[in-house]
């Protein structure tokens, strides 16, 4: 019976470990500031290099939070992609030797299975069919599931992530990072159609997203304008874009909701944490008579208590990962192999 | 290291970018290195689709803005590297990129300031520039660096 789960997750700038039991969390350490001063005073860097650094540290405080020893648990759940190869490869290094020492499964987790499971942990009641948009800084995805563990990527963006549209717009108003956050802020008191900018809808393919062209047309409208002015409508501008970026992750979400029959609908990932897509969503979802779930805070931004449920899902099914399981950086998530 | 201008293209909409990337590509081979110089939004990513194209992947080609390289299958192998969240030597150490320069694969890499004093030897590099007074128009140049 699997009961206790690790998991382990090193995809990109986060080095994070949990415990979970059952469907709920007992530990869940994200690396931070705070801890990389505790472990050596490094100072939270990217890449692979760092994680090594501190990932023994961070999983022995998370069997230390969860309050159990590491023969207690039953298995192990690991991210082994999308991400930076040389990155998830020192979290998967460490999971199978964790694997190997404790003689216990371990299992390789996709890291978008993951975030659309940090659902499940703030929401288990969650019925299929069930949508699911994945938007964060990397990612911008929407995935159909009509049961456990099942995927069908319905719609994905053709080239920047929404998260990075944010990022990258913030930039070009000179406002700092992260820039979701602060361009959410300053939308709050803009008004979202001072300016109309474009909405990518792509021919024959309805559920595809297309964030560069927004990029592009805000570094072409702020060169029309002086500094001055920019200044001035710095909150119109943000909430203009804002609204552009997130009316198109509604109406795809919606239109796919409705074409799928779905029951539930989620948002997960970093970008779930926006708070015009929060509200509109909500709002939206209602009147198509189905239920809308978001992740606690906690399970949006990347950890590894998303990819402990996930895996929990997976060893409960039977299914182990070999010992020569690789690292990809661009895994797709319905040919997760196992 | 000296430079050279093997292209020079103005063009006004994107099958002029397309034209760009065709006429160039056949600089590119494996275990060479392509710098790609240009502001944001200007179409780093964008050119860079085609040139995999071309080359043959059938990969889909994002932006690595986020996941730092991008690998794309195909003989030889692609790797797409944007260095635009990487701010000091420290995260450049840690990235090993030192990896790819001897391999046979193909690297282009946007927001190459960071790195480009490293580069010591022949590789090529493009610029983008672009008019914020005419939103399509790009006018794009190859250079070769060379010793």
């Amino acid at each position: 019976m699997i009961k206790y789960v690790a998991g382990i997750e090193t995809s990109c700038d986060e080095t994070s470990a949990a415990v979970t039991m059952e469907d709920r969390v007992l530990s869940n350490i994200v690396s931070s500031q705070e801890i990389h001063e505790k472990f050596g005073g490094v100072v939270p860097e990217l890449a692979s290099r760092a994680h090594i650094r501190i990932i023994t540290d961070i999983f022995s405080l998370a069997l230390q939070k969860a309050g159990i020893e590491k023969d207690n648990l039953d298995g192990i759940a690991v991210t082994h992609g999308p991400g930076l190869i040389g990155a998830v490869l020192v979290g998967l290094n460490f999971a199978k030797g964790l694997s190997k020492a404790l003689n216990i499964p371990y299992i390789g987790i996709n890291h978008i299975e993951g975030h659309i499971y940090g659902n499940f942990l703030s929401n288990p009641e969650i019925a299929f069919p069930h949508l699911s948009l994945v938007v964060s800084g990397g990612h911008t995805q929407l995935v159909l599931m009509r049961e456990h563990l099942n995927y069908q990527i319905i719609g994905k963006t053709r080239d920047d992530a929404v998260g990075e549209a944010f990022d990258k717009g913030a930039k070009l108003l000179g406002l700092g990072y992260p820039g979701g956050p602060l361009v959410d802020k300053l939308a709050q008191t803009g008004d979202d159609e001072f300016h109309k900018f474009p909405r990518a809808f792509l021919k024959n393919s309805p559920f595809d997203f297309s964030y560069s062209g927004l990029k592009t047309s805000l570094l072409v409208y702020l060169g029309t304008k002086d500094q001055d002015f920019i200044k001035d409508n710095i909150s119109h501008i943000c909430a203009s874009y804002q609204r552009a970026a997130i009316d198109v992750l509604v109406q795809k979400t919606l239109l796919a909701a409705e074409k799928y029959k779905v029951k539930s609908v989620g948002v997960v990932g970093g970008v779930a944490a926006n708070s015009l897509l929060r509200r509109w969503m909500t709002e939206e979802i209602k009147k198509l008579q189905m239920r809308f779930y978001l992740p606690e805070l906690e399970y949006c931004t990347d950890n590894a208590a998303m990819i402990a449920r996930a895996g929990m899902e997976r060893l409960r099914s039977g299914l182990t990962s070999a010992p020569d399981l690789n690292a990809y950086p661009s895994l797709k998530l319905d040919t997760s192999v196992s | 290291m000296k430079k050279k201008i093997l292209v020079e293209n103005e063009v006004m909409d994107l099958d002029g970018t397309r034209n760009f990337a065709r006429e160039t590509v056949k600089y590119f081979h494996g275990g060479d290195t392509i710098l790609l110089y240009g502001e944001l939004g200007s179409g780093k990513t964008f050119i860079t689709r085609d040139f995999v194209a071309l080359l043959g992947s059938k990969a889909e080609v994002s932006s690595p803005s986020f996941s730092l390289i991008n690998q794309y299958d195909g003989v030889p192998l692609i790797n797409h590297i944007d260095l635009y969240r990487v701010k000091d030597e420290t995260d450049l150490i840690n990235l090993g990129l030192e990896d790819l320069w001897n391999s046979t694969s193909i690297n282009f890499i946007e927001w190459p300031e960071i790195i480009e004093d490293q580069i010591s030897w022949p590789h090529y590099r493009i610029n983008i520039e672009i008019d914020l007074k005419k939103s399509k128009w790009r006018k794009f140049r190859l250079f070769e660096f060379y010793e």
